[in-house]
């Protein structure tokens, strides 16, 4: 018992005493006499500004916040240079800058006295460990950038783990200087070969890509090869002109991938110059993978056949191509916690019900008691495809094993007859109602989306959306005249790389609810009805 | 058949006041209920809480007794629930009723929960202090928490100037 009772006096956080003022008369806790854990705890519920202003309340709150509220150092230079920088000393910022975010908005000069103190004191922030840099989508910035990116690589020495590059359509060529990095673990790299809609005009778009000469593959090759540590590799290339290879990205000399996301990939017609073809145990310690390669552009079965060669068990899979090749790579082994499909395309070979009715009997079996999400999406414009649409006879069968899904993404079967109703009108029941009814008996399942029609947009859409608000209702305007421009069921090849990001969720809601109609009204919300229960 | 009888727990506050309660009211508190647990034989001393007083205690009781029965969070679900907690502050009727106290009580309560381990009682304070600080000036939450500005002009004009490195606008 003595124990136990020094225990409970002993305190199991800080005292509460402690922080009282013992001077003069003894003064109530209150803000400024919180436990700094306590404060920590309220800090998760502010936002950075309201984080910034609690710094300048009191000492006790500035010498708490401050680690947290200058650990991300945020440089963005707008045409009416509202950030206020100089190049004073700043300790505090010198010691706990961990990560900094560099971007500049298109179009914008920069003076040279604003340069000059961000350089200096970027020359300083030695503790950074993480960078992002925005780089081309300005016509006359580029060298300035540079100079910045110098400026961090000399202040971190080797010590960058993280960097973050996304490129813009006026970028010619790879900056040199971050061919110096070193001591790399994840790299992130995003090209979006569009020029911003307001600069260019409407007419720039709806004539076609005119993608800038940059080669991003061969670009970064160097970058890849000085830091053979990375584990996380992130590859985006928002044009399909020029593709990533193999080559570009998979070296003899860096084995250790753990993550890789690649946008763009593309295995070449001839596979005879490709050294991860005959080294296939590079891809051996991949455990998490995301490929968006469209049909389109390249059939991604030599990286299924490579990585069943590989012995490779992925722990996630994110792709946007099925095939009979895929499901023989994934039946191969056990153990999958993430499988989304995306965007699978009607009239397809490799899409056929054969396929679909695999992957229902032998591949999800397969990874029943591990797989926790699972998302099974529709291309753009296809509203049901047999199999591969929530069908209860097909699904039925497979569902009751995945006793360990947290979370399903699926198109409602839509177009028995129905044409696109809500309700079929020869059974009189909702489809998203047939799902439900299926799947709410799965003892972890918490949520459920329904994945209706897809937009697609580009990489920068979403920062494009906060910059300008109006270019929602452009985008709208674009996204439904290129395809048709063209002709061609297919998506314009500058739309293709991402849709938008976010899904809506009503938790309050008894059964699903319709956000979103049959045509394309507005981007926003994305169109999503979910469904979802509170496990605890 | 007759259901087993609650163990009453008894303890004894930093004021000396003591309150005898349920257990399982009192297992609301991550703190006794290891203790409890860890304790093998009957005792009849009462658990000496020297940080809490008979009035912050007696509202502690109060909120541990309209939670009793609720499932504790375990660090699993704590874990998955983060993202979620971390973006609303949202706070539900009764909880909003019972934490409308003054000031000086509301940071008891607060110091109260995070001394005994009562993570949701903790949650609903914080709440309640972010809720009041959120889109206020320096100058508005110096007012409203009665806090003096010791800082010099140089101080704060050096700290004005971190931030402008760290607002993300």
């Amino acid at each position: 018992m003595m124990s136990i009772l020094k225990k409970i006096t002993g305190g199991h956080r800080q005292n509460t005493s402690d922080h009282r003022q013992t001077t003069g008369t003894t003064r109530a806790t209150s803000l400024d006499t919180c436990p700094e854990d306590v404060l920590l705890d309220i800090a998760s519920y502010l936002s950075r500004r309201d984080l910034l202003n609690l710094r300048l309340v009191c000492p006790h709150l500035n010498s708490t916040f401050a680690p947290l509220t200058l650990r991300d150092v945020h440089i963005t230079f707008r045409a009416d240079h509202s950030q206020q920088l100089d190049s004073s000393p700043l300790p505090n910022l010198y010691r706990y800058a961990h990560s900094i975010h560099v971007r500049v908005e298109p179009n914008v000069h920069i003076p040279r006295r604003l340069l000059s103190p961000v350089r200096k004191t970027l020359g300083r922030l030695h503790s950074l460990r993480a960078a992002q840099l925005t780089w081309g989508f300005s016509r006359n910035v580029d060298g300035y950038i540079e100079k910045m990116a110098v400026a961090i690589l000399r202040a971190t020495n080797g010590k960058l783990e993280k960097l973050t590059l996304r490129l813009g359509p006026y970028l010619k060529t790879f900056p040199k200087a971050l061919h110096g990095i070193r001591g790399l673990i994840s790299l992130t790299i995003e090209h979006d070969p569009e020029p911003w809609p307001w600069v260019c005009g409407p007419s720039f778009y709806l004539s076609g890509c005119k993608c800038a000469p940059f080669r991003m593959g061969t670009s970064i090759a160097p970058l890849l090869i000085a830091n053979p540590q990375i584990e996380e590799l992130t590859v985006v290339h928002g044009c399909r002109k020029n593709r990533i290879s193999p080559n570009d990205i998979l070296s003899p000399a860096f084995p250790r991938f753990k993550t890789l996301v690649v946008n763009g990939l593309g295995f070449p017609s001839s596979r005879s110059g490709i050294h991860v073809v005959d080294n296939p145990a590079l891809l051996r310690n991949l455990r998490h993978l995301q490929v968006l390669t469209p049909y389109s552009q390249s059939n991604l079965d030599p990286l299924w056949i490579l990585l069943k060669a590989a012995h490779t068990h992925l722990e996630s899979l994110i792709t946007r191509q099925v095939s009979p090749t895929l499901a023989d790579y994934l039946a191969s082994f056990r153990g999958l916690h993430s499988l989304q499909l995306r965007d699978i395309e009607s009239g397809e070979e490799n899409s056929s019900t054969d396929v679909a009715n695999t992957f229902l009997t032998g591949v999800l079996p397969r990874h029943a008691s591990t797989l926790e999400r699972l998302a099974v999406g529709l291309a753009y414009g296809v509203h049901f495809l047999p199999g591969w649409s929530f069908e209860a006879d097909r699904w039925a069968s497979c569902l009751p094993s995945l006793t360990n899904l947290r979370s399903l993404a699926i198109h409602p079967s839509l177009a028995n007859g129905n044409g696109g109703a809500m309700i079929d009108t020869t059974t009189m029941i909702s489809p998203y109602q047939i799902v439900i009814d299926h799947v709410q008996y799965l003892p972890r399942l918490a949520e459920v989306t329904f994945l209706q029609t897809v937009t697609w947009v580009s990489p920068s859409y979403l920062e494009r959306l906060d910059l300008n608000p109006t270019l929602g209702l452009w985008m709208q305007m674009y996204c439904e005249a290129v395809p048709k421009l063209r002709g061609t069921t297919g998506r314009p090849y500058h739309l293709y790389s991402e849709h938008v990001a976010s899904t809506v969720t009503r938790k309050d809601a008894v059964g699903p609810v319709p956000v979103f109609g049959w045509t394309i009204p507005t981007l926003r919300p994305a169109p999503y009805v979910c469904w979802s229960r509170d496990l605890s | 058949m007759a259901a087993p009888a609650t163990q009453q727990i008894k303890i004894r506050c930093n004021d000396e006041k003591e309150f005898t309660v349920d257990r399982d009211v009192l297992e609301r508190s991550v703190l006794i209920k290891n203790m409890l647990e860890d304790v093998t034989e009957q005792q009849d001393a009462p658990i000496p809480l020297p940080n809490v007083s008979g009035p912050v205690m007696a509202k502690v009781l109060e909120y541990c007794t309209h939670h009793r029965g609720e499932p504790l969070p375990s660090a699993d679900t704590e874990q998955s629930q983060d993202e979620t907690r971390k973006r609303t502050t949202d706070i539900s009727e009764w909880d909003q009723k019972f934490i409308t106290v003054d000031q000086e009580m509301l940071f008891e309560i607060i110091l109260a929960a995070n001394y005994l381990d009562i993570k949701s009682l903790l949650d609903v304070g914080c709440k309640t202090v972010a809720n009041m600080i959120k889109g206020k000036t320096p100058e508005e939450i110096r007012k409203l928490f009665n806090i003096v500005n010791d800082f010099t002009p140089e101080e704060e004009a050096q700290i004005k100037k971190e931030n402008e490195w760290a607002e993300d606008r």
